[in-house]
């Protein structure tokens, strides 16, 4: 899965800055990031605590506004979205994975799924998504009764239910040992390969990155190094 | 130590709104009970301060003509200690700026020294000179709303014929604490007054020259108040005595002791429910600290303070929380315990009546509040205290969520999954719901029940005053006059309708049952005053039987058709048997009907008319007052308008402003209860909350989790609160059941609707308030904490 140099790419990120005020102190978070990545690629954005990897993520995934820069999906400024446009965005085109899961403990492995499914517009039903990660037969367990990988792989279902475009992850094993780590990657990647989602994985961890397409390097954030996998291997054979 | 002070503090800065708010549910208990108590205690400090020092009676007789001999023989009964022996009777006045008949009490007061007994307080002018031959005094409300003054002349009908009277000071008296006409609840200041004459003018104006007619007692401590009461009905009993009865149903004591003992009920029972939903929102609260900080607990019992220290810190926290609602208490408390004072100075007066700080009160209050702190944090902190360091440090498990029977199987695809999460929500803590519920229907049940007051009130008004009594004035005479005088009256300009009524003084007996009280003999196809069966509706009392009012049936119990023993205690005393022909319900009094014919046949003096029921054209009142005035043989006129008027007047000054008072402390107990709800559930879900805005559910439709659920709370609390308001308002009725007056239990629908609207909009402006915080929540933020 490469990327077709002749599209236009799904994500074109310039010159993205990120700057916050802490008290009297400014941290400059993102100092001008350009980034292009093609419909179906699978990266995996590595890098230090305090890189600006993490950052990165929440601006693409429109949680949290950049200070310059523009980023375009689809040829679509997002940067200069209103609330309400940011809503309809993640809503539609947007699937979220997170370290912590966030599932909702008051809702069962399907509903949760439902949750998204219920809003989206061409979404599978909630046992599919549930299948594809291998939980059909935990559909009405709820949070407190599923392990951590099991809630893991509740949370990429919930993700991919609704089909969408861009999958962000952000730190997706990091709760995890590293036999259930794997098998959740196993999930992801499978399911994001069928639905065809472009996916960003957000790690400290470098062992992932051998499962990516293309590998980019965040330090002090800036992008230091954007290197192409010529053979991707499988999350099967990954360890750490 | 100290930096576990700083904190407290920071905590508690950090909570601001919602150590306000639960401050404000305690402040609101404590302020209620303030507002009662206080103003109970001043009045009851005042009221016996007064009745010692004016030596005010404790037995009261009235008579037709007591020998002056045997007023001495009343004093050598054993326990009196004193014996005031006096003339009473009614007169009209007339004056030049008030064209309405007015009624006086008259009183004589003796010629030397001044009474004994129900000693006179003058605010104004003098006393009456020794021989102070048409020299007035007149009591301060009636002085005030004429704005009579020493020096001003009253022209007055005592028995028939006219006097000019000279005020010469004005007074209170004890017995005139709330000084209301005959037959009425309220004062009616312009329409109805108390004049003291000099016991001359009195006995010269009643032809009782040597007599008495009326006597208070002064018991000695020791006295056996049944014994004297017996020896002094006895002596009594040839003169035409009516009974003696005690301070308890003197009309004003019995009113003023009825507000205390009001006041006392509902001080007892209503702050608790402020209290006691208090402490529940405060153990929430405590709750949802310890739980959040369990892992700064973990590591300050990890750097070794005591599990003591730990639950010590929680605890203070809760009672300043407590202290708050404390100190807003006793502000608002104070300030609203003085406004319903001044308001009692209104019906109630006394040489001075103020607010008196009583510091009795105030410490208990402040015991109450801070009590309520401490049980209500004790749960949470007697887990803080036990908490092992090792596992307070690990972050607590989920929640754990199961599927209930109902929110099972049955409900997927019809309910949504945000609906789903606030009822599971709702359901998991079924305890903690169950007490917001309880805590919103609470204060639903205390808006009812005060509100309910004023609709009581009109109804009393409609059913006393509009459908039992058509009549536009009812006229008493100074003695029952022979029947002639009816057509006599019918002549008087504009008079429609002329009804004769005549009153007997009777002893009611079944068996041992006794009962003081009078039949009234209603005119044959009387219209003005109607007698309404409870069973039967509106009938006309007949011939062979009396009909009773159902209070007075219960005290001698005796039910519709049975039979009843009456003895007249006027004119020539008699005993006979008579049957119960029906049993009517009112609110006022105990009285008792029968056809004029047959009290006439009980008197044994033929037939006599006491008093008439006019209705008269509107367009011709001033001739006809004017009339009115010049018949020598009416000692008391009543307008059923101006009744109604004091009662409208006194539930716009009075009653609204109480219930303004109730209305204003139940809707701070719904946004303390729903405000803290809210706190928590936001703090427990502010997680969840911003996963929803990540999976694209708008700012709105995350919130919809929050407001939904408080919401839900808040209509399951109306039918409970209904409930409770009903029983709440059954029981403060039920404080005011006596014989002088009962309250209906009625709710208007209005009200009612005003009730559940004010309740669900409080409700809901809380919840919304809350729900702005959700649009604010910081999505990243909350998804990098681990909670």
């Amino acid at each position: 899965m490469k990327a077709d140099i002749g599209q236009p790419p799904l994500l074109s990120v310039r010159g993205l800055g990120k700057t916050y005020r802490v008290g009297e102190i400014e941290i400059h978070a993102l100092r001008g990031v350009d980034l292009q990545v093609a419909a179906g690629e699978l990266l995996v954005l590595l890098g230090p605590s305090g890189s600006g990897k993490t950052t990165f993520l929440n601006i693409l995934g429109t949680l949290d506004l950049p200070s310059s820069g523009r980023i375009l999906f689809r040829g679509r400024e997002l940067t200069d979205l209103d609330e309400r446009a940011r809503t309809h965005f993640r809503r539609h085109h947007l699937g979220f994975v997170f370290q912590f899961f966030n599932l909702m403990p008051s809702l069962t492995a399907r509903e949760n799924v439902a949750l998204v499914t219920e809003i989206a517009t061409r979404p599978m039903a909630p046992e599919e998504a549930l299948q594809m990660v291998g939980l059909g037969h935990r559909l009405d367990h709820f949070p407190a009764q599923l392990s951590g990988g099991e809630q893991q792989r509740v949370a990429i279902a919930r993700a991919i239910a609704k089909r969408p475009e861009l999958l962000l992850c952000d730190e997706p094993t990091g709760a995890l040992d590293s036999a259930t780590g794997i098998v959740v990657l196993e999930a992801l990647r499978q399911t994001s390969r069928e639905i065809g989602a472009t996916t960003l994985i957000v790690t400290h961890n470098a062992a992932i990155a051998a499962m990516a397409d293309r590998v980019v390097r965040f330090a002090d954030g800036r992008v230091v190094s954007v290197t192409r996998n010529p053979q991707p291997v499988e999350p099967a054979a990954l360890s750490w | 130590m100290r930096t576990l002070h700083r904190k407290l503090l920071r905590d508690l800065w950090r909570m601001r709104l919602q150590a306000l708010a639960i401050g404000l549910v305690i402040g609101s208990g404590i302020a209620v009970f303030i507002m009662m108590l206080g103003a109970m205690a001043s009045l009851e400090a005042t009221r016996d301060a007064y009745y010692a020092q004016s030596r005010f009676g404790q037995l009261f007789v009235h008579a037709e003509r007591v020998p002056a001999a045997v007023g001495e023989a009343l004093e050598r009964i054993d326990g009196v200690v004193a014996a005031e022996t006096r003339i009473t009777g009614f007169a009209t006045l007339t004056f030049a700026d008030f064209v309405e008949p007015v009624t006086a009490r008259l009183v004589s007061v003796p010629e030397r020294g001044g009474p004994v007994l129900d000693r006179l307080v003058i605010r104004q002018g003098r006393g009456l000179a020794p021989d102070g031959r048409d020299e007035a005094l007149v009591n301060e409300a009636f002085a005030e709303a004429h704005a009579l003054r020493p020096g001003d002349r009253i022209l007055a009908n005592i028995n028939g014929r006219q006097r000019r009277l000279s005020v010469v000071g004005i007074a209170l008296s004890p017995e005139f604490v709330y000084a209301i006409p005959p037959g009425a609840l309220l004062p009616d200041d312009r329409r109805f007054g108390v004049l003291w004459l000099s016991r001359s003018t009195l006995e010269a104006a009643f032809d009782l020259e040597g007599a008495f007619n009326d006597a208070v007692l002064f018991l000695a401590p020791a006295a056996d108040p049944e014994a004297v009461r017996a020896a002094v009905d006895r002596l009594l009993e040839p003169y035409g005595g009516l009974g003696a009865y005690d301070r308890s149903i003197q009309v004003s004591a019995f009113f003023v002791d009825n507000e205390i003992r009001q006041l006392r009920t509902l001080a007892a029972v209503l702050p608790s429910v402020f209290l006691v939903v208090g402490a529940f929102l405060l153990q929430a609260m405590c709750r949802r600290m310890v739980d959040t900080e369990r892992e700064q607990i973990g590591v300050l019992k990890a750097f070794g303070y005591a599990d003591r220290t730990i639950a010590t810190h929680y605890l203070t926290l809760a009672l300043l929380i407590g202290l708050l609602g404390v100190v807003l208490g006793l502000l608002a408390g104070s300030w609203t315990a003085g406004r319903i004072t001044e308001l009692y100075t209104q019906f109630f007066r006394f040489p001075l009546l103020r607010y008196r700080l009583e510091p009795w009160v105030y410490a208990v209050a402040t015991a109450l509040g801070l009590l309520a702190a401490v049980l209500g944090a004790w749960r949470a902190v007697r887990a803080a205290g036990r908490l092992p360091p090792a596992q307070a440090m690990r972050p607590p498990p989920p929640p754990a969520y199961r599927r209930r029977g109902v929110l099972g199987l049955a409900v997927r695809g019809i309910l949504d999954q945000p609906t789903l999460m606030l009822l599971r929500h709702l359901l998991r803590w079924p305890l903690r719901s169950g007490l917001a519920i309880l805590g919103i229907a609470a204060a639903l049940a205390l808006l009812l029940a005060a509100m309910q007051w004023r609709d009581a009130t009109a109804y009393l008004v409609q059913k006393e005053f509009f459908e039992a009594r058509r009549m536009d004035f009812t006229v008493g005479f100074f003695d029952p006059l022979a029947p002639a005088v009816v057509p006599q009256m019918a002549r008087l300009p504009g008079v429609l309708r002329v009804e004769p009524r005549r009153s007997l003084a009777v002893r009611f007996r079944n068996g041992n049952r006794v009962k003081r009280g009078s039949i009234t003999g209603l005119a044959p196809q009387g219209r003005l005053r109607r007698v309404i069966d409870v069973e039967k509706g509106p009938v006309l009392p007949d011939d062979q039987g009396v009909l009773l009012s159902r209070t007075l049936a219960a005290i001698l119990g005796v039910g519709r058709g049975g039979r009843i023993i009456v003895e007249t205690l006027e004119d020539r005393r008699r005993s006979v048997e008579l049957p119960v022909s029906g049993l009517f319900s009112t609110y006022l009094g105990i009285p008792a009907y029968a056809s004029i014919a047959l009290v006439d046949r009980l008197s044994g003096i033929g037939d006599r008319v006491g008093g008439v029921d006019l209705t008269i054209d509107p367009a011709r009142r001033n001739a006809f007052f004017r009339a009115l005035r010049e018949s020598p043989e009416v000692a008391a006129v009543a307008s059923r308008e101006a009744r109604i008027r004091a009662f409208e007047t006194t539930m716009a000054e009075t009653i609204d402003i109480v219930v303004a008072f109730y209305v204003a402390f139940a809707l701070l107990l719904t946004f303390g209860t729903v405000f803290n709800t809210g706190r928590i559930a936001l703090s427990e879900r502010g997680r969840e909350l911003a996963s929803l805005r990540l999976l694209g559910y708008s700012a709105l439709e995350a919130s919809y989790v929050l407001v939904g659920e408080l919401v839900l709370m808040a209509l399951l609390a109306l039918p409970l609160g209904l409930a409770l308001g009903w029983l709440l308002a059954v029981w403060i009725i039920a404080t005011v059941d006596n014989e002088l007056f009962r309250m209906p239990l009625v709710v208007f629908p209005t009200t009612m609707a005003w009730a559940l609207l004010a309740v669900m909009a409080a409700a809901l402006v809380t919840a919304l308030a809350l729900a702005r915080r959700v649009f604010r929540l910081d999505l990243v933020a909350v998804l990098k904490s681990r909670e």
